[in-house]
């Protein structure tokens, strides 16, 4: 399994995250949380979001759910 | 939402990553439309990985073939008719790919093996085998010769049949040349020690005995292979051996003239050799021994010159 992620991403607000920002699977985030599940994972609203921890980057783009 | 990207044979890749800045619950066709598009993308990443390691080693191999100006490489399709002609090739045989490309591979056989079907023979083989060796002399664009040291390999294609074969070899003329040049050297000076009315041996710098003319067959009844190393020692009579070996190794030592005599065993004891040696050039170190049977003190009987 891939060991961490980059990000590709086309619609958020700074695009230097592309190609640049990594997250490794040790985290617990939701990208780590559905590799290891290998299925679709909805989250409605961060804040009632237990699963996993919301990385900084993604609270800064102003995104909730997912 | 997240769904996960798998590559063909079910290796994780990645994920599919739908986000938005409002609380927003995913509905069953926004899932089923995302895991659809994550399934296509899967084998459309594997078939982009697939086409730049493809395009990658087939520029590591242009650049090796292209740069291996030396060798002679080349294919050829099941008819035995040329599809790739690399540089080292046009460099070797003078041939442009233009020219080959579509003509037989017999093209750089010689007329002699053409006519004994080395050509053929060769491309049995290699489907046989798997290889065939391919050393011989072949022909140049502009007829002169080249001495090929190489093989034929078979390829096979995806059905398992043998859809070509690959040529690959090295011009090694001028090693060819200067060896046959050497062989024949050889052969001039055993034929003209052979001729001398005498026993001549050379040593190596350690006093080995590397090389033994044909007398040696005549006058001791054994093959002058038998010579090579210490093989006097089993001609000289046990009581003269070590006089004897003194005495050469003075004259070893002294890249001098030497004369002695010593009892050979020749067909029993009593037969008496004279000794002469003298030293070659102290370079290349060798010690060239002439040994002339003395026909007045022989006792037993003479064979040979």
């Amino acid at each position: 399994m891939a060991s961490c992620f980059s990000y590709a991403l086309v619609s958020v607000s700074d695009p230097g995250i592309v190609g640049s920002q990594r997250l490794t699977m040790r985290e617990r985030s939701s990208e780590t949380y559905t590799m290891r599940l290998g299925k679709p994972v909805i989250t409605r609203d961060i804040p009632q979001e237990d699963r996993f921890e919301v990385p900084t980057f993604l609270k800064e783009t102003g995104v909730v759910a997912w | 939402m997240n769904v996960p990207v798998f590559l063909p044979g079910g290796q994780p890749y990645g994920l599919l990553e739908v986000d938005s800045r409002e609380p927003r619950d995913f509905s069953e066709g926004d899932t089923e439309f995302l895991r659809t598009y994550a399934t296509t993308l899967g084998p459309v990443i594997d078939r982009l990985y697939r086409a730049r390691r493809l395009q990658a080693a087939q520029e590591r191999f242009r650049l090796v073939v292209e740069n291996a100006l030396d060798y002679v490489i080349f294919v050829t399709n099941a008819e035995d008719r040329i599809t790739d002609w690399f540089p080292g090739a046009e460099a070797v045989f003078g041939w442009t790919a233009e020219e080959v490309v579509g003509q037989p591979s017999s093209l750089i056989f010689t007329p002699e093996d053409r006519a004994n079907h080395v050509d053929e023979d060769e491309i049995e083989t290699a489907r046989r085998e798997g290889t065939a060796p391919n050393r011989r002399w072949h022909l140049r664009k502009d007829t002169t010769r080249v001495y090929i040291d190489g093989i034929v390999k078979s390829l096979h294609g995806v059905d398992g049949e043998v859809g070509g074969h690959l040529k690959i070899g090295q011009d090694v003329s001028e090693r060819r040349k200067t060896d046959e040049a050497l062989r024949e050297s050889e052969a001039r000076f055993r034929r003209m020690t052979d001729s001398a009315p005498a026993l001549i041996w050379v040593t190596d710098a350690e006093g080995e005995v590397t090389f033994a003319n044909m007398h040696y067959d005549h006058t001791f009844g054994r093959p002058a292979a038998q010579m090579q190393g210490r093989g006097w020692e089993e001609i000289v009579l046990p009581e003269d051996l070590d006089q004897h070996y003194a005495a050469f190794l003075e004259a070893f030592q002294a890249r001098a003239l030497q004369s002695r005599d010593a009892r050979a065993r020749q067909d029993g004891p009593g037969a008496l050799a004279a000794l002469r040696g003298r030293a070659a050039d102290g370079r290349c170190r060798q010690f060239p021994r002439l040994h002339r049977l003395q026909r007045g003190h022989h006792r037993g009987p003479a064979r040979g010159w």
